[in-house]
């Protein structure tokens, strides 16, 4: 964890002595990252209540993008205090071991995986190709996403399915019965203010 | 139905955390609200139709213990479904009919809530077994004791046939 976050800095520097794109900050209030699973063929919504983003995104410098975003397992909440507690469980995030689930978008330097970058895919509309963790695996998934600027900052709304079973999550019995779905959707809603 | 229904709720809330043990609380979702329907449509009809007169033989007493607990089997059979649903709906989960039919929750979520209902749902199960062991026993009691009709008039056809005798 601590080589993680020494890296993490020097990367950071690294970035700070390169020509900024613009520097995001999220608006917490308002910003909303999580996913909807299906219980028994019926969707329920999750959010995660605390994540950290560092977020550096110009639509006209798209090869200077960065999206880091590391979320709090722990802070799920699907409002139901039954489900979150069974969803942190070891067949499914396993929190003890594994707290936070880390999404490097690839055009950050630190990250090992071969990349695509950004890329732009009609008006305001866009696609993050990232490595994202989860459970201590990792996989390169593409995330599309609207940008729009709003007064004073901008507005990043993205969507994308995962397979909860390429992560681990639901071992066991969960991994072959679909009563829990195998389709995730995330869902990702930020608001977001320029860095002063 | 209603045996069937104490032993898979009790199945399911002992079952170790498994799909199964979701298949089991779905089932006996689907089979609570059914039941709930059907006792609705049962209470229309006691309402509508007249209901056979008890025998002559009994006493105000034991007139006044029939009708309450018919009474109290009626509430005790609308609130368990109804107060299951209320955990199902403070618990935030889905309901859906044998996997067909979306039901709306009818609570907040609420985890407090959700405590209580469950010990109204459990409750109503103990009131409901003794309920039901009163009226087991006293159908008995009337068949084999009393000699009465009582029994035998619950059985499907009775009523044709009393009538026909009666004509």
């Amino acid at each position: 964890m601590s080589l993680q976050r020494a890296a993490t800095m020097l990367i950071c520097s690294v970035f700070s002595a390169t020509a900024a794109a613009t520097e995001w900050v999220i608006d917490n209030d308002h910003s909303r990252l999580g996913f909807v699973a299906t219980y028994d063929g019926v969707g329920f919504a999750t959010r995660f209540e605390r994540f950290d983003t560092r977020i550096r995104f110009d639509p006209q410098q798209l090869e200077e993008g960065v999206f880091d975003v590391v979320v709090d397992i722990t802070s799920i909440n699907s409002d139901s205090a039954d489900r979150d507690e069974g969803m942190l469980g070891l067949e499914w995030f396993n929190a003890k071991k594994f707290p936070q689930a880390r999404f490097v978008s690839t055009g950050f330097p630190q990250a090992r995986f071969v990349s695509t970058g950004f890329r732009q895919t009609g008006a305001g509309a866009f696609e993050v190709a990232g490595r994202l963790t989860i459970k201590g695996i990792t996989h390169s998934i593409l995330l599309p996403f609207a940008w729009s600027g709003v007064d004073n900052g901008a507005r990043l709304k993205g969507k994308t399915i995962l397979q909860r079973t390429d992560y681990k999550i639901g071992i066991g019995e969960w991994e072959s019965d679909p009563i829990i779905g195998f389709e995730v959707e995330i869902v990702v809603d930020l608001h977001l203010k320029g860095k002063h | 139905m209603i045996l069937g229904m104490f032993a898979l709720g009790w199945i399911a809330v002992n079952y170790p955390m498994s799909p199964t043990k979701i298949k089991l609380f779905v089932w006996h979702k689907s089979i609570g609200i059914t039941i709930l329907i059907l006792v609705l449509l049962r209470i229309a009809w006691r309402l509508t139709d007249r209901t056979p007169a008890l025998p002559n033989h009994m006493q105000t007493w034991e007139r006044r213990l029939a009708h309450t607990s018919h009474a109290l089997m009626y509430v005790a059979m609308v609130m368990m479904p109804l107060s299951g649903w209320v955990i199902n709906s403070a618990a935030n989960f889905p309901l859906r009919l044998y996997g067909l039919i979306r039901l709306p929750n009818i609570a907040p979520a609420d985890k407090a809530l959700q405590s209580q209902a469950e010990l109204v749902h459990m409750t109503l199960f103990w009131i409901l077994v003794a309920l039901l062991l009163l009226h087991i026993g006293a159908a008995f009691w009337h068949h084999l004791k009393l000699r009465d009709q009582i029994l035998t008039r619950m059985l499907p056809g009775t009523t044709r046939r009393l009538r026909k005798a009666a004509d």
